[in-house]
């Protein structure tokens, strides 16, 4: 695809937060000169193959479930720059809050490295912290339902941000396995060497458990900046 | 029980790493279960559908089936993590 006139030598990513050993939360840079259109058809994602040409449309429907999320929590990170990495290596190794991943060309489906290598995989945050689950199950069925009893209750917002923590976990390791299916399809020749990565990532994050939850609480309920 | 604006006392001076992780194991776990697919009668095989995604949703299930009940017992046992005293003071009363 040309990109005429893109500024892709500022194509970059901010570390924002490392959540666990294999998980560390991103940010485009500002400064990227492309507008949030071309980002939609540029930055495909591994569930989005069959649909492609419906992305924009697809991130407008999210968001509009995602606002539903907003009434109850402190911070969501529904921007749409906002972007999940995970790699099998240990990335609070190599990398801090703050650091600035230059890129070399726009993040396809395709894997990529940052080193010889550490291979990182990169989801959107919209939708692979906010699950489906989450904001058409647990919102209308769970929080919508004590709000309307409770919502002046002190324990109310940590119950439902450790809910949301808890359905975002559980979902990541089923977006894993949707990304696995996805590359063995598309990366036929590499497939092994994808879906073995990825198992690794799994078992890493189930060992992290604890430090996602943590995470994630904190950011949702802005304990912490970023 | 704590009759205050929360928000204001949401701090991470009272939610310290280890006070956030015991009031996550104090919840039980929701479960998820794969929903069964519906039929859908189409008219046309090239009719969008926009709830067709919606397919593979899991069903998302509070253990013992009460929104509630389960919302009550949280905080019981987040009171007893998060203020110790007050429920000693609480017990002593009655």
């Amino acid at each position: 695809m040309i990109r005429t006139g893109s500024k892709i030598e500022n194509y970059q990513l901010e570390i924002i937060d490392l959540w666990t050993p294999n998980l560390a939360i991103t940010k485009y840079s500002s400064d990227t000169g492309l507008s949030i259109l071309e980002d939609w058809f540029l930055d495909i994602e591994y569930n989005e193959f069959s649909r492609e040409y419906e992305y924009g449309d697809k991130y407008y429907k999210h968001l509009a479930e995602l606002n539903k999320l907003k009434k109850y929590l402190n911070n969501v990170l529904s921007d749409i720059y906002y972007r999940v990495l995970f790699s099998p290596n240990d990335l609070k190794e190599i990398m801090k809050p703050g650091d600035i991943i230059k890129l070399e060309e726009y993040i396809s489906d395709k894997p990529f490295n940052i080193k010889d290598d550490v291979r990182i995989y990169s989801f959107h945050a919209y939708y692979s912290l906010y699950p489906k689950e989450l904001l058409k199950k647990v919102v209308p069925e769970i929080f919508d339902s004590l709000y309307a009893t409770t919502k002046d209750d002190s324990h109310f917002k940590i119950y439902i941000t450790l809910r949301s923590a808890e359905v975002s976990f559980k979902m990541l390791k089923l977006l894993l396995d949707s990304a696995s299916s996805y590359l063995e399809f598309k990366y036929f020749n590499e497939k092994n060497k994808y879906s073995n990565e990825i198992e690794t990532i799994k078992a890493n994050l189930n060992k992290y458990e604890e430090e996602y939850i943590k995470n994630s609480f904190c950011i949702t309920l802005s304990l912490i900046n970023i | 029980m704590h009759h205050f604006k929360f928000d204001q006392y949401l701090s991470r001076d009272l939610l310290k790493d280890d006070i956030i992780l015991k009031l996550f194991k104090s919840l039980e776990d929701l479960k998820f279960i794969k929903s069964k697919k519906k039929k859908r009668n189409k008219k046309d095989l090239y009719e969008f559908d926009d709830e067709e995604e919606d397919e593979d949703l899991f069903d998302v299930k509070l253990p013992k089936g009460d929104v509630y009940k389960d919302f009550e017992t949280f905080k019981e046992r987040a009171s007893d993590i998060l203020y110790p005293d007050q429920k000693r003071v609480r017990y002593t009363k009655s």
